[in-house]
């Protein structure tokens, strides 16, 4: 980054997309202000996981600051140094570990150190990705881009909504710089594997999830194969609750994934099949890459070597499309996206910027 | 006449994206091919609503749609409130072919 572009404070207004930009900055090494947070609301300001996911983002860097105003509508963010090693953080009941782990997948393999991170809080709910989901899709997407060694997520407890009481475990390994990706062959089904959990409700309850689930899907293919994760005692958490992921994986190694978790008064059978059905959606909707990963994709893809990466995406979501305007600002990567007529996907490619971590030695 | 057609379209798909005239939820919401057909009509209907609202001395604070709910999670853009079309035996058959189970020759017409 020269020094004139990265003195110019970019700004953004609003609360949403609010993780993104921070992480897009912090990679970027430039100056961002975000103005407008609820400031029109009753309560105004960040919320409480805002502020915590802002604590996380000061423990996994070193010499970052961040300035919030008296009522915390607006904050200016200097991005420091990625240095990553053993970190410990709570993350409360109002968000999902998820919410706090997702956007730090980006930045583990450009840290000092590698990332040790262990996380407390909710592992499953229908508002942030589950850590099932986490570990058999969102990881996988990085050995694409040929980060795979020591790359691991352990749920060493599990904790449903609302008092959660889970614990994670991330490790991630660095890497001085990225490979160029060409994945535009989908390719087709050939295998179905899911996860499904319970904590502190009958174990039955698991066996109900799978075989709904299947029911919806054996029609199409009898390789399907659902775990049952029973936590039990201390590693269960503190709130009862079970959930549902699954994951198909196609010829090429595309992964479409959903979930589900229980809400209060929903059957195993309600959540088995409508999680089965949310997986056919995805499916049907097509492309390399499924709904929840668009963004670590096209984000790694920018961050890459200066070759051209290119990826088929069946329907950007609006996140995704939030994410591409952000890059645009902040790394001034614009991607070239061709509707393909055939099946209606879309091309995105990209040269990457030549991102390289230069804390991580060549031998 | 086709090359020069399809170049149009892939522009256009750009510039829906990268343009800020639309939100994300409307272009996500919506079919692509038909918002890249409206995507170059409303140019001149815009400067009209500004004049208007000049006149009147007080304003109405717009509603911003940042500050309205968004939740910030990739998840909650993953949609349970059609699944409903997934009981129907049509539709689960129309994507027989995502499987390695369906039959290939389909798979070229389709």
């Amino acid at each position: 980054m020269s020094g004139s572009q990265s003195s110019k404070v970019l700004k953004f207004s609003g609360h949403g997309y609010l993780r993104q930009r921070l992480i897009l900055a912090t990679l970027s090494g430039r100056i961002i202000k975000i103005n407008k947070i609820r400031s029109e609301d009753n309560d105004p300001g960040l919320k409480d996981f805002e502020a915590s996911f802002l604590r996380l983002l000061e423990k996994v860097t070193n010499g970052s600051t961040i300035e919030i105003n008296y009522t915390g509508t607006s904050i200016l963010y200097k991005p420091g140094v990625i240095t990553g090693g053993k970190i410990y953080h709570e993350c409360g009941t109002s968000r999902g570990i998820g919410y706090f782990l997702e956007p730090l997948v980006a930045l583990a393999p450009f840290s000092k150190q590698p990332f040790d991170l262990t996380l407390t809080g909710i592992t499953n709910d229908n508002t942030d990705i589950s850590m099932d989901s986490m570990r058999t899709v969102t990881l996988l997407q990085l050995k694409k881009f040929g980060i795979e060694e020591g790359l691991e997520l352990k749920i060493s407890k599990r904790g449903s909504a609302p008092l959660g009481g889970g614990e994670v475990n991330f490790k991630c390994p660095i890497i001085r710089s990225l490979k160029p990706m060409q994945f535009t062959d989908e390719g087709r089904i050939k295998r179905i594997r899911g996860i499904a959990s319970c904590t502190r409700v009958s174990p039955q309850n698991a066996n109900r999830l799978v075989d709904s689930a299947r029911s919806v899907l054996n029609r199409y293919i009898p390789d399907i194969y659902i775990y049952t994760d029973v936590y039990k005692g201390e590693e269960s958490g503190k709130s009862p609750g079970f959930a549902l992921n699954l994951v198909a994986e196609s010829t090429t190694g595309v992964l479409y994934c959903s979930e589900q978790a229980a809400l209060s008064g929903e059957t195993p059978e309600d959540i088995g099949s409508r999680t089965a059905k949310l997986l056919l959606n995805e499916i049907s909707k097509g492309g390399c890459v499924d709904s929840l990963n668009q963004w670590l994709i096209l984000l790694l893809m920018v961050l890459g070597p200066e070759d051209v990466s290119k990826i088929r995406i069946g329907k950007l979501t609006a996140f995704t499309i939030q994410y591409l305007r952000d890059i645009k600002d902040i790394f001034d990567v614009t991607f070239k996206i061709k509707l393909d007529t055939t099946n209606n996907s879309l091309l995105l490619a990209c040269v990457g910027v030549g991102y390289i971590n230069y804390s991580k030695k060549t031998t | 006449a086709k090359e020069i057609f399809f170049a149009n379209r892939r522009i256009n798909i750009m510039e829906l994206i990268y343009s800020n005239e639309k939100s994300p939820e409307e272009i996500a919401s919506g079919d692509l091919s038909d918002l890249l057909k409206v995507s170059t009509v409303p140019e001149d209907k815009k400067d009209n609503v500004e004049e208007e609202d000049n006149e009147e001395f007080f304003k109405i604070a717009k509603k911003d749609i940042e500050s309205m709910n968004v939740i910030d999670s990739t998840k909650s853009y993953l949609d349970i409130s059609n699944l409903d079309k997934w009981d129907d035996d049509d539709t689960l058959e129309s994507i027989r072919n995502r499987f390695i189970t369906g039959s290939l020759e389909d798979d070229i017409s389709a």
